[in-house]
C-alpha cells in the first residue's frame, strides 16, 4: 500500500510545530549570524551598529588569542580523533568478544557516554591537581614523590583536555563501530580460518573493509562535536592556562557573551561553520568511494 | 604455541582487557562518589584514600541547606518532564506525517530537520538569545523548556521516523475501512505498536536533558538546573575547588543516570545504534 498523495494540508498540520521550533531556534540565528558578521556590533561601545563588510573576517588574521585558540583547536581534534580511530576500533572489537564479561563491560562503557561532561570536567580539573589529584596519586604509588601540576603547564594542560576528551568519548565512539561488527556474519571468518588466515589477517582484510564506511560516517559527527567542543574546556581549564586550551568554541562565547563583540563573535561563527560545512562534505566523498 | 595453553591463556588475556578498560572508567567515578562522603580534611591530604576511614554524609546535608539544591532539582525536574512530553508529542505528529503522505516538500523538510542537528550551538546562541530576550523569553521556563525541545528534536524525528516507517501503512487502511477516524488509527494501531520506540527516546532524551548545560548556562540566571550548579558552588578564591562539594553534587547527578544505565542498558544500546548520533 501507497503513501497518502492527497489532503497534504493535514500532513503539513502536523510538521508544522517541528518546524517552526527548529526554524525559531536554528535557521533563524544563524542568517543573523552571518548578517551581524559584517558590523561592527561592539555593544560596549553603544548601540549604533555600522556596516564594515568583511572587516571583521580580517580581523582574525592578526588576533594572536584567535590564532592560538584556531592552532589548539586543531590540535585538539586532529590528536582526539586519531585515538578515537584506533583505540575506539580496538575497544569495539574487545566489546564484541565472546566471553561472559561482554555484558558487564557493555553497560560499564555505557557510563562516561552518559554522563554530562561538565561533571567529568570539574572532576579531571581537580584529579589533575599536583597534591591532592587521583592522577598524580595514582602515578606517586610506582613513582614515590611524584609532583607535576599538570594544568598549570600549557602542553601538558592541553594532553589532560584530550585525554579526558578520549575517557569520556571513546566508549560511545566503540559503541557506534561495534554496531557495526555486529553485522558481520561469523560465516566469513569461519571461511577466512580454513584458508589459514590469522585473526590479524581477518581483521584487516575481512574485519576493517566492511566497517569502514560506518567508521568514516562516525567520523563526520565525531569531528564536528571536536570542533564545536565547550563544555569540556569550560569545567576543565577556562581556556587556561594563559589561553592555551581555549577551544574555539569557548573563545566565541567569550567574545559574544562576555567581550560583547556581537559581529567579531560573528564572524569567527561563520569561518567555523564553512569549514565545518567543507569537512562534511570532503567525509561524505570519502564516503561514497565506498560504495 | 600448543593449542591447549593457548585456550588457557586467551581467556585470562581477554579478562586481562576487560579489567583495563573498567578500571580506567571506574576509578575516577569511584573517585568522585567517595569524595563526596569523606570529610573535607579527608580530602585535602595525601595519599588518597579510596575508601573513606571516616564516611559522613556532612556534604549531602550542606549542598541542600546551604545551597538550596532540592529547588534546583525540581527546576531540573520540570524542564526535563515538559520537554520530553512536547517533543515526544510534536516530533510523534511530525513523524506520522513524513511516512505516511508523500510530497516533495515534505521529504525535504525532514532531511533539513534530521541534518540541522550539525548546526552547532556556538553558531546560533547569540543571536537566539536577543531574539528570546525580545520575546521576554531568557530565564523563565517556556524559553529553557522550548531550547530543550529544540535541541531534542532531530535525533527524535530520526529515531520515530524510521520505526515509523517500519509499520505497513495497510494496518492504518485496514482501520480505515473498519470506519476508524484518524484519532482512533493513531491511539488504538500506531501508538501501541510504537511503546518500544518512545520508550528508547525517553530513556535516552532524559539523559541528555542532564547532560545539557550550554542551554541553560546562557539562557538563564536565575532558573539555576544542576549541570549549571555543579559549577556556581561558591569558592573562597578563583583558584581553589571545593571539591568536596562539587563532588557531592556530581554524585547527586551521576546517580539517575547510572540507575538508568544499569537497568535500560539494552534499551539504550539499541537506540544509540539506530541513531548513531547523540544530538
Amino acid at each position: 500500500m501507497k503513501k497518502k498523495t492527497k489532503g497534504l494540508w493535514i500532513a503539513w498540520l502536523l510538521v508544522l510545530p517541528v518546524v517552526i521550533v527548529r526554524a525559531f531556534t536554528t535557521l533563524y540565528p544563524i542568517i543573523m549570524t552571518f548578517i551581524n558578521s559584517t558590523y561592527d556590533m561592539s555593544l560596549l561601545k553603544g548601540n549604533n551598529f555600522q556596516f564594515i563588510g568583511l572587516e571583521n573576517y580580517l580581523r582574525i588574521f592578526e588576533d594572536q588569542k584567535l590564532l592560538s585558540s584556531i592552532g589548539f583547536t586543531v590540535k585538539f581534534t586532529v590528536v582526539s580523533m586519531f585515538f578515537h580511530l584506533v583505540l575506539g576500533v580496538i575497544l569495539a572489537l574487545m566489546l564484541n568478544m565472546k566471553i561472559k564479561g561482554k555484558k558487564f563491560l557493555r553497560t560499564i562503557v555505557l557510563i562516561p557516554w552518559a554522563m554530562p561532561m561538565v561533571v567529568a570536567g570539574l572532576a579531571a580539573r581537580w584529579a589533575f591537581n599536583d597534591q591532592y589529584g587521583l592522577i598524580n596519586d595514582l602515578i606517586r604509588r610506582f613513582v614515590p614523590n611524584f609532583h607535576y601540576d599538570w594544568l598549570v603547564h600549557a602542553n601538558s594542560a592541553q594532553g589532560a583536555v584530550i585525554a579526558v576528551d578520549l575517557w569520556k568519548d571513546l566508549p560511545f565512539f566503540a559503541i557506534l563501530v561495534l554496531a557495526a561488527l555486529q553485522f558481520l556474519s561469523a560465516d566469513i571468518y569461519e571461511a577466512a580460518k580454513i584458508d589459514g588466515a590469522g585473526p590479524v589477517r581477518a581483521f584487516f582484510s575481512i574485519t576493517l573493509p566492511n566497517i569502514m564506511k560506518t567508521i568514516l560516517s562516525l567520523s563526520i559527527f565525531f569531528t564536528m562535536w571536536r570542533l564545536t567542543s565547550f563544555d569540556l574546556v569550560y569545567a576543565m581549564t577556562s581556556g587556561g592556562p594563559g589561553d592555551s586550551t581555549s577551544l574555539l568554541a569557548y573563545r566565541i562565547m567569550q567574545e559574544a557573551f562576555t567581550n560583547l563583540n556581537l559581529g567579531y563573535a560573528s564572524a569567527i561563527a561563520v569561518c567555523l561553520f564553512i569549514v565545518m560545512t567543507i569537512l562534511s562534505f570532503i567525509q561524505l566523498r570519502a564516503i561514497k568511494k565506498f560504495d | 604455541m600448543k593449542p591447549k595453553t593457548k585456550k588457557v591463556l586467551a581467556p585470562i588475556f581477554k579478562w586481562g582487557l576487560i579489567l583495563i578498560v573498567a578500571f580506567i572508567i571506574l576509578l575516577p567515578l569511584l573517585w568522585i562518589f567517595t569524595s563526596s562522603i569523606s570529610p573535607a580534611s579527608e580530602l585535602f591530604s595525601s595519599p588518597i584514600h579510596y575508601l573513606p576511614k571516616h564516611p559522613t554524609l556532612d556534604n549531602y546535608i550542606r549542598i541542600f541547606t546551604q545551597m538550596n539544591l532540592g529547588e534546583k532539582i525540581l527546576n531540573t525536574a520540570i524542564i526535563t518532564v515538559c520537554s520530553l512530553i512536547l517533543s515526544t508529542v510534536i516530533c510523534l505528529m511530525a513523524a506520522y506525517a513524513f511516512t505516511r503522505y508523500s510530497g516533495k516538500g515534505l521529504t525535504l523538510v525532514y532531511a533539513a530537520i534530521v541534518a540541522s542537528a550539525l548546526i552547532p550551538g556556538i553558531v546560533t546562541a547569540r543571536p537566539l538569545y536577543d531574539l528570546m530576550k525580545r520575546f521576554g523569553l531568557v530565564d523563565t521556563f517556556p524559553g529553557l523548556i522550548i531550547m530543550y525541545t529544540s535541541a531534542l528534536i532531530p535525533f527524535t524525528m530520526l529515531i520515530l521516523g524510521n520505526f515509523l516507517s517500519e509499520i505497513p501503512i495497510s494496518l492504518d487502511e485496514a482501520a480505515e475501512i473498519d470506519g476508524a477516524n484518524m484519532f482512533q488509527k493513531l491511539f488504538y494501531i500506531t501508538l501501541p505498536l510504537m511503546k518500544p520506540a518512545i520508550a528508547t527516546i525517553l530513556i535516552i532524551n532524559f539523559i541528555n536533558c542532564l547532560n545539557d548545560l550550554f542551554t541553560p548556562l546562557f539562557f538563564a540566571q536565575k532558573i539555576e538546573v544542576l549541570s549549571v550548579a555543579i559549577t556556581t558552588i561558591p569558592r573562597e578564591t578563583s583558584y581553589s575547588m571545593p571539591w568536596d562539594l562539587i563532588s557531592t553534587v556530581g554524585c547527586i547527578i551521576l546517580l539517575p543516570i547510572v540507575i538508568f544505565v544499569l537497568i535500560f542498558e539494552k534499551q539504550i544500546m539499541e537506540g544509540v545504534m539506530a541513531g548513531g548520533v547523540k544530538q
